[in-house]
């Protein structure tokens, strides 16, 4: 018998934000989430808003969601301990309704991880009560709308965390 | 030198339909002069990141100007902000700056070589496409004449000075300002209210 792998490719996310009508990407441009790049500027229905450090994320996207858009945040796990006082002043404390993409550097479900960034981040999002999901194959993408219709029903600002490197 | 609460009842003049973010001193000064309440995004909290929330704002709302009112003890916390602004490049938003000498912002307290950076030259390495400064109230207000104007990112940066006895903050709460603002841009684009500065 032999078995598929199960991986998560960008198509997977990127039709995930279209079908919910997200209108704005902002994020960090790094190693992680280059996979992503080509898709995304090739995606009409989606604009890229690319940020100098990530707790500006939280502030752009804050704007676009007073100005009447639907924006998702794109960064890693590393960028939401940098955003920590923006998360809380511009997304819980004013009832943003925002969906956090988070790539979860570090993690791994077959031992013990090393990476600091893993090891902090749920119990970081736990403090805030910020609800988190986990994806890390094409068939956990729709968890993206589950998230969406939580940070919407809640206010709040919800994560999806993303572990795994992206396929081909 | 301007006083300050003289700086924002300018640009109020000016204002017309424009959406204003206004952070730490510069928020006190414009909640007391401003007539368009429901247009202002308040940050009593957060105090750095109004370039960022002006750019998200910009963006969503491209018929509009968006104005940041900002103070130079806040823009340093965040400087990458302006290379934020820069790249982005958003056409409709004007960034103002109030260079306080009393540095009431920080409750009166001096920034040790903060005159020392240039924010001008900043905001034109970051890409600003126009940058102004003003020193003179006259100048000011015959001057935004043309800064609302032009295409952006604009900079200006004001030279101010304030009263010991600042405003105080408003009284509504962040959440209460945002929502309000949002209520009033999303009832606009519904009944398809244009810009007045694209009249």
């Amino acid at each position: 018998m032999t078995t598929q792998e199960a991986v998560l490719h960008p198509a997977a996310i990127v039709e995930e934000l279209k079908r919910n009508g997200f209108t704005h990407v902002v994020w960090l441009p790094d190693s992680e989430t280059n996979f992503m790049y080509q898709l995304l500027t090739s995606e009409p229905s989606l604009d890229l808003v690319p940020v100098c450090r990530e707790g500006e994320t939280m502030a752009i996207a804050a704007g676009l969601w007073v100005g009447g858009k639907k924006p998702v945040v794109l960064i890693q796990n590393t960028g939401i301990f940098e955003s920590g006082d923006s998360i809380r002043g511009l997304g819980l404390d004013v009832n943003q309704p925002l969906v956090m993409l988070v790539g979860y550097r570090g993690w791994s479900r077959h031992g013990i991880t090393n990476d600091s960034a893993a090891r902090f981040i749920e119990h970081i999002l736990h403090a805030w009560g910020i609800t988190y999901y986990l994806i890390e194959t094409d068939d956990d993408a729709d968890r993206i709308s589950n998230a969406l219709e939580e940070a919407e029903r809640t206010r709040k600002p919800v994560a999806v965390l993303v572990g795994t490197e992206f396929g081909a | 030198m301007i006083p300050a609460i003289e700086a924002s009842r300018a640009i109020s003049f000016h204002r017309k339909d424009a959406i204003v973010v206004s952070t730490s001193s510069a928020c006190r000064d414009w909640n007391m002069v401003s007539e368009r309440r429901n247009l202002d995004v308040d940050l009593t909290d957060c105090m750095d990141r109004a370039p960022a929330v002006g750019l998200g704002l910009a963006l969503a709302q491209p018929e509009r100007k968006v104005l940041v009112l900002d103070c130079d003890a806040t823009l340093r916390t965040d400087l990458g902000g302006l290379a934020t602004v820069g790249e982005t490049n958003p056409h409709n938003m004007v960034h103002f700056v109030f260079d306080d000498a009393n540095h009431l912002s920080t409750d009166g307290l001096p920034i040790r070589g903060l005159d020392n950076l240039n924010l001008m030259s900043l905001a034109e390495g970051a890409g600003y496409s126009k940058r102004y400064e003003f020193d003179n109230l006259e100048e000011l207000f015959i001057g935004l004449e043309e800064v609302m104007v032009q295409e952006g990112p604009v900079f200006v940066l004001v030279k101010v000075f304030r009263d010991a006895d600042e405003p105080p903050f408003p009284e509504r709460s962040m959440a209460e300002s945002w929502g309000l603002v949002r209520q009033t841009l999303i009832s606009d684009s519904r009944g398809d209210v244009a810009s007045s500065y694209l009249r």
